[in-house]
């Protein structure tokens, strides 16, 4: 019986996500960067329809249908944070038209669904046994932390050996952004309930990321001060065309384990090893931002960080994990290993997604070389290519996203302004092409009256091609 | 206590600790095995004795032990794809074993 079950979950599940298309705040919008509404969360719905939503797995972790699924699963989940415009003329309308009933039992009911098909790839891989004591738990721990603090960033290394350091270091900024500006918000939830010592000793943790209730000391409003310091803007999900599907993937995690009270304790060690490895990282942007940007860049949340994170690594081993194993015993620590483990490998997810989106940017030239280099076999084999023939008006902007294998996009008539990723651009003219590597993100924005081009679904660019990038 | 850190693709390997030998498997839906493969009589390692039938020959006095008479070791471990790590008390060494060298499970 399980099978046919299955099969009605998935159908029903097909259909919320059809339904979830409908609402006007998933559709396209008009610009890359969004800096006057701040509920939009554009979701490429009009592709929903072609998409299985399926459980996303190591080899499809990056694909298209799991993108989708991320980010879909990061607007929804937000549907209890609240946010609000500078100003808006008509505030109590938005607020009824973005947060609503109907939406937020559309919400309920695919929320789960969304977490087990995008993060069970990472959580069923990860199991830990009975039997770990206080005394074992602390001497894992402390190699886990250590080796983390102690491994170079690949992402920094390629950001400062890039051809435009400053322009890969905002990207990396954007990675920051969904969550440092509504900094906290998932720990919040645990502000709530009545469980004694350990939910004061969370609390203080989180009085400090709030600033301790002074607005320009709350750390979003440090975050701001840097991203303003660069000319970016600073409202929450701006970026959101930029968000790496990792970045998303990391910050719903502890979204998932702070909607579920169940977790606990999962929430607990992963909120500590975040907290443990925050410091040396938050270390290594500012020198970076420094290196990049010179004394035009304020670094006070960076360096703020490297201050306070060295009190919750403290204050979060010893003042919410080894106090919540003295009260529940033993039992509990699979549960807070688990927590460190995941949080762990998704940030271990995010370093190589933001490194690949980074160095494919950087080889934004060469990968227009290449597409001159192929286009000409492709052309000849193009009975064999599935192809996509595009004919849109100016204004038309494809909203960011990734494929699942490279493709060739040939512009036959007008100016396209392809998008590499975040102020990264190719304007290409008609007989102009670029490859596009498989999962990495993209975007188009038609510029003439009109554009006509193509996607070849290529596959592997190396079957034709004569070199490799 | 010693958290020793491996990879998966590394099992089967034997490990002695507390003075004993353990050997250290994969099942097949990728939970561990650690089970004492200490011989009883004089504390020979038994993965390297040869198997005969369901037991298996100590390779230092020749006592037969009944595989399903060895102790499964209650070591907490965790994995995380194939990175695994274990806590053993009173680590000692790490001993690489063929495939064909594991007691089977």
């Amino acid at each position: 019986m399980d099978a046919p079950l299955r099969l009605q979950d998935h159908i029903a599940f097909q259909a919320d996500m059809l339904r979830l298309g409908e609402f006007e705040l998933f559709r396209d919008t008009k610009g890359w960067v969004e800096r006057n509404d701040v509920w939009a969360r554009p979701l490429r719905p009009q592709t929903f329809k072609h998409l299985s939503f399926a459980e996303t797995t190591e080899e499809t972790r990056f694909d298209y249908t799991a993108f989708t699924m991320t980010r879909a699963l990061t607007a929804l989940i937000e549907q209890d944070f609240l946010y609000l415009p500078e100003r808006s003329p008509n505030i109590v309308g938005s607020l009824r038209k973005n947060y609503n009933e109907p939406l937020r039992a559309l919400a309920a009911g695919l929320i789960p669904g969304l977490e087990e098909r995008t993060l069970g790839f990472v959580e069923n891989q990860i199991y830990v046994s009975e039997g770990w004591t206080t005394e074992s738990f602390r001497r894992y721990f402390a190699d886990k932390i250590a080796e983390a603090n102690g491994a170079a960033v690949a992402s920094f290394s390629a950001i400062r050996n890039a051809k435009d350091p400053r322009c890969l270091a905002k990207t990396l900024l954007i990675q920051h952004a969904v969550d440092f500006l509504p900094e906290s918000s998932h720990m919040a939830r645990y502000a709530k309930g009545d469980y004694g010592e350990i939910q004061s000793a969370i609390f203080r943790v989180m009085i400090d990321e709030y600033g301790y209730g002074a607005h320009r000391k709350k750390h979003s409003e440090l975050f701001k001060k840097t991203l303003m310091s660069i000319e970016m803007a600073s409202n929450s999900h701006a970026y959101w065309m930029f968000y790496l599907n990792s970045t998303l993937l990391s910050n719903n995690y502890f979204h998932t384990i702070t909607r579920c009270p169940e977790k606990a304790f999962e929430y607990i060690g992963a909120i500590t090893y975040a907290e443990n490895t925050f410091s040396s990282y938050c270390d290594g942007v500012a020198r970076l931002l420094e290196d990049c940007f010179g004394s035009q860049v304020d670094t006070g949340y960076y360096k703020e960080h490297v201050h306070i994170d060295g009190h919750h690594a403290r204050m979060t081993l010893e003042e919410l994990v080894l106090p919540a194993i003295s009260q529940f015993g033993e039992a509990i620590i699979p549960e807070i290993i688990r927590g460190i483990e995941t949080a762990a490998r998704l940030q271990e997810i995010a370093e190589e997604d933001l490194s690949a989106q980074l160095a494919w940017m950087d080889q934004a030239a060469d990968y227009r070389k290449l597409a001159r280099h192929i286009k000409p076999r492709a052309e000849a084999w193009i009975d064999d290519i599935p192809v996509a023939h595009l004919d849109e008006p100016e204004g038309e902007l494809s909203v960011t996203h990734c494929h699942d294998g490279d493709e060739l996009c040939v512009v036959d008539e007008g100016v396209l302004r392809f998008c590499h990723g975040y102020d990264l651009f190719s304007d290409l003219a008609s007989g102009e092409c670029v490859v596009i590597k498989k999962n990495r993100l993209h975007g188009a924005l038609v510029l003439s009256e009109r554009c006509k081009y193509r996607i070849l679904s290529i596959g592997r660019y190396q079957d034709y091609a004569d070199y490799q990038i | 206590m010693r958290i020793i850190k491996f990879d998966a693709a590394c099992l089967p390997f034997l490990v002695t600790a507390n003075g004993r030998f353990w050997q250290i498997s994969s099942s097949r839906k990728g939970a561990l095995i650690i089970l004492d493969t200490t011989c009883r009589h004089r504390g020979g390692p038994l993965t390297h004795g040869q198997l005969e039938g369901d037991s298996i020959k100590c390779p230092w006095h020749g006592r037969l032990t009944a595989r399903c008479k060895l102790r499964e070791g209650r070591f907490a471990y965790l994995r995380n794809g194939q990175k695994v790590q274990v806590a053993m008390p009173d680590f000692q060494t790490l001993i690489n074993l063929e495939k064909s060298e594991a007691i089977p499970s």
